[in-house]
């Protein structure tokens, strides 16, 4: 271990809450995000455990209605959207473009307190007695009529709104403004262009949601009607500007994901990515067009049907770019010399689950099979396998990935790819019957359903607790090896890239001197590759 | 930054354009004009003041493309936000809740107006609209 | 001025940027970055208030003469000198003159005041004349409009200046703390970010208000109180048009 790092020039608590380290900070919301993912897994728990039978023998209705709520609310604005981002995002991106910190360090520290008090009042929205209209606060569930704790948490959400607002920020300024002497744009890895496109979003979107949220709490106090139909309010209206923020908002959790599946696909395949200039620009992409599609959310919600048209449309042009990624990361594999390292587990995990995903969300952009499969268990089935098997699985490669860097420490592979192997098994077992009990009729959100989707239930259910525990194997031995694992080196990986020039874990400020950066991204060696291949595998013929 | 080199003149300049479209902008409204044409002219003259305001208070005109690109993002991600979502309330050939009937006085909440959805009930079909209105009610 | 103790390490420059030329390049670009997020902050309010002036146009042609255009116009007047004091700040500040600097900061603030002295006014006469939305004595009689109706407008005319006034208020602080630190000699010609920026926030205000005023005060005023007050009406356009 390298005798000064950014984990041991100051000890003790003040020295955390108050530090400008970005990577302080990462680690700071590492613990964060971690919890609250906790909290998020046990309301889902909750939510599985009661769908086991099809009478409602374990939860009340409108505890049900709770539980699914605060899993939903959790999970995608304490979890989802920040996890990637401010978690690996402001641990690396300064490192690999060659910056000593984010360009406003004091205000990426308030973004975490923001988080924190937003995470709070979320919290105590569960613990005064829940919430019960769903995590999109849909209008009249949430109007001055519901009896539970919207106030609460929408203010949880407005104030981690201004977190992930305030992230984007620093990411975008310091993208644009402290790259090192020759780390141009088309040097960037492709994690850093999928942060600039996530921040892009976080910019645009979040405050049409948060002053969304202030006209919501406006209707509630003074009971006049903006959203609420009875009172001349318009309920559609609602839905417009919440899903102009939260349909971008699904990319905000993506596309992260998105960067380190790159990171880790060139990485393990010991190959330049194929097509950079493609991935990066499709990030773009997403994000730009991922604006102007949101109104399949409302196909069935009283929008114009000559609207429902055009967004159905447009959705599907959202598909070009997601699937340039995939197609683009397969090729990046193909001859190339793979090992399979924990973090390559989770990325091929993720290759596979994303194209279902993928696929299965034109199912629902088109309207007309929307009109059938809207709010059934196939709507839940499909985003879970972006947000699980795409967010997630991106979110643990991450996480076995940088955490030599973050910790200057190699876990056990062993463990980490048993419980890859776990959670891989786990998730499909959990969401995969999800899609045939959707497509059979079943819909989301209700505490009972018919008998004939028992199995169905079952098994998501069992899958559910295979998951658990995939989940919870990795706190066990990264706990272990924060202490006692092996010390990593600077590139245990073998990887290319600034962030892997520097000691781990890095010292505060990453560089002695400015970094002067003369190589292509993802420089690997083709040959090199080959002659690895053939000496494991025999010759390419 | 420091490439702004307006005199205060320019900025003397620019007060008195804006102080002639703030005249200009209350006179129209005492215009007797178009409802739709007024609110074009408006907020034109809106738009006229704030690109004043952006370019010369606000330096832009002196500063990166960058810049530039920034603040044309803000405002037609604006524009995209209204204009999207316009295309929906244009074309709908219903009235979910009888937005263009004749007010009925429902200001307490607790009192639901007795027709809030016209077309559902027998009967209720009228004055021309009325055919498209049932046939919708009959796909649903 | 004082270069001689700026040798290595320029007055006001963070140790994480390599000169103070990127640190304001960033401080620029973060600010702009900022703005645009206000942007589409207050866009979602005026999305909102264009979909229900679509909807009800009579509301709001009634709601809207409730609203003194003559005080709304003496505050746009009052914002636009504002702007142009706070342009003078940032050009003494660029010049090295922290006097006048300071002196202009003053006057931006003694203008924000008025401003919001001029908004006390208004909100105390909608409480006078029983708007206030959601309130049980909300009264309104004109042009036959339905009562529950016009409370979207009141309630739209009160979120909308109500989070531009909260704007003011937070502008009169910034402003307020950046002016001391003017006084204090913080700044050189060199480095004066902190007071562009302030500036940069205190325009983007001002050009918020530029919107409202017609927006929510000018909608058709020749129908006040009935009609027959137009200064001009189209026939008599055309006919000094020839």
């Amino acid at each position: 271990m390298p005798a000064e790092h950014y984990l041991n020039v100051k000890y003790g608590l003040k020295s955390w809450l108050l530090t400008k380290d970005h990577k302080r900070i990462a680690m700071l919301y590492l613990i964060s995000v971690t919890v609250m993912f906790a909290l998020g897994g046990l309301f889902a728990g909750l939510v599985r455990l009661e769908l086991i039978t099809p009478g409602g023998d374990f939860l009340s209705a409108d505890a049900y209605n709770k539980a699914f709520s605060a899993h939903g609310i959790i999970m995608v604005f304490f979890f989802l959207i920040p996890a990637v981002p401010a978690i690996f995002g402001n641990f690396l991106i300064p490192i690999q473009i060659g910056a000593k910190d984010l360009a406003f360090p004091r205000i990426n520290l308030l973004s975490w307190y923001l988080y924190i008090i937003g995470a709070l009042l979320g919290i105590s929205a569960i613990l005064a007695g829940g919430v019960d209209t769903g995590w999109t606060f849909y209008p009249p569930y949430s109007s001055q009529y519901s009896q539970s704790h919207v106030l609460l948490a929408g203010l949880g959400a407005f104030i981690a709104g201004f977190s992930s607002i305030l992230t984007g920020l620093n990411f975008v300024v310091t993208i644009h403004k402290m790259r090192a002497p020759g780390m141009t744009w088309f040097r960037l890895p492709l994690f850093v262009w999928a942060h600039y496109a996530t921040s892009l979003i976080m910019l645009l979107g979040t405050p049409v949601v948060a002053i969304t949220i202030v006209l919501l709490v406006v209707e509630r106090l003074f009971g006049v009607g903006i959203f609420d139909p009875s009172i001349g309010g318009d309920p559609v209206l609602f839905q417009h500007l919440f899903w102009f923020y939260s349909h971008p908002a699904v990319y905000i959790m993506i596309l992260p994901a998105m960067g380190v599946q790159s990171e880790l696909v060139a990485t393990f395949s010991r190959r330049r990515v194929f097509g950079y200039s493609f991935v990066a620009f499709s990030s773009l992409a997403i994000a730009i067009i991922g604006f102007v599609v949101w109104g399949h959310h409302m196909f069935v919600s009283g929008q114009s049907m000559y609207a429902g048209l055009v967004f159905s449309i447009l959705t599907m042009l959202v598909a070009i770019p997601s699937a340039v990624k995939t197609f683009n990361w397969a090729l990046t594999m193909y001859k190339g010399s793979i090992s399979y390292e924990t973090p390559m587990i989770y990325a091929i995990g993720f290759l596979g689950l994303f194209v279902i995903g993928g696929l299965t969300g034109l199912f629902l952009g088109a309207m007309g099979l929307d009109i059938h499969l809207h709010d059934t268990y196939f709507v839940v089935a499909h985003f879970h396998y972006i947000m699980v098997g795409g967010t997630v699985m991106g979110f643990m490669g991450g996480l076995h990935y940088y955490w030599p860097k973050m910790s200057g420490r190699m876990y056990p592979d062993g463990w980490g790819r048993l419980s890859a192997m776990i959670i891989f098994v786990g998730f499909n077992l959990t969401f995969f019957p999800q899609f045939i009990a959707g497509y059979l009729g079943m819909p989301r959100r209700y505490y009972m359903y018919d008998p004939d989707f028992h199995i169905w239930n079952i098994m998501s259910t069992a899958g559910a607790t295979v998951l658990a525990i995939g989940y919870m194997m990795p706190l066990f031995y990264m706990a272990w090896s924060w202490k006692w694992g092996r010390p990593a080196g600077p590139n245990p990986w073998g990887a290319k890239g600034l962030e892997w020039t520097t000691q781990s874990p890095p010292t505060t400020f990453n560089f002695d001197e400015t970094p002067i950066w003369n190589e292509e991204a993802y420089d690997y060696d083709p040959e090199e590759a080959e002659a690895e291949y053939e000496r494991e595998f025999g010759t390419i013929n | 930054m420091a490439e702004a080199h307006i005199t205060k003149k320019k900025y003397w300049q620019v007060f008195a354009l804006l102080m002639v479209l703030l005249f200009l902008t209350v006179f129209v409204a005492y215009m007797h004009i178009d409802p739709w044409w007024a609110i074009i002219v408006a907020m034109t003259i809106a738009i006229i003041k704030a690109v004043l305001v952006i370019l010369y208070f606000m330096h832009v005109r002196y500063n990166s493309k960058l810049t530039w690109l920034f603040v044309i993002s803000g405002f037609f991600w604006l524009l995209i936000m209204i204009g999207i979502t316009l295309t929906d309330y244009k074309t709908r050939s219903w009235d979910p809740v009888g937005y263009t009937e004749t007010p009925t006085t429902f200001s307490s909440p607790s009192k639901l107006p007795a027709n809030m959805f016209p077309q559902n009930e027998p009967g209720a079909a009228k004055q021309g609209e009325g055919a498209e209105h049932s046939e919708d009610a009959g796909h649903e | 001025m004082s270069h001689s103790h700026t040798h290595g390490h320029p007055k006001g420059l963070v140790h994480h940027f390599d000169d103070l030329k990127q640190q304001n390049e960033a401080a620029t670009l973060g600010m702009w970055g900022f703005l645009i997020t206000e942007i589409l902050f207050f866009g979602g309010l005026i999305t909102a208030y264009i979909i229900f002036r679509g909807l009800y146009p009579e509301v709001f042609l009634h709601g809207s003469h409730m609203l003194d255009w003559k005080l709304g116009g003496l505050n746009t007047l009052v914002l636009l000198c504002s702007s142009l004091t706070m342009a003078f700040a940032v050009h003494a500040s660029h010049e090295g003159k922290p006097k006048s600097a300071f002196n202009y900061l003053i006057l931006t603030i003694l203008f924000g005041s008025v401003f919001l002295v001029v908004k006390y006014f208004e909100y105390k006469a909608k409480v006078d004349h029983h708007l206030i939305p959601g309130s049980a004595s909300f009264t309104f009689t004109e042009g036959g409009v339905d009562a529950g109706r016009a409370q979207i407008f009141f309630i739209l005319y009160f979120a909308m200046t109500g989070v531009h006034a909260l704007h003011m208020i937070v502008g009169i602080g910034i402003v307020a703390w950046i002016a001391t630190k003017v006084r204090n000699n913080a700044f050189t010609k060199d480095y004066y970010s902190p007071v562009e920026m302030t500036g940069l926030y205190w325009h983007f205000v001002d050009i918020v208000w530029i919107f409202l005023y017609p927006l929510l005060y000018l909608i058709d005023l020749t129908k006040v109180g009935g009609g027959g007050h137009a200064l001009l009406d189209t026939d008599t356009l055309m006919k000094l048009l020839g």
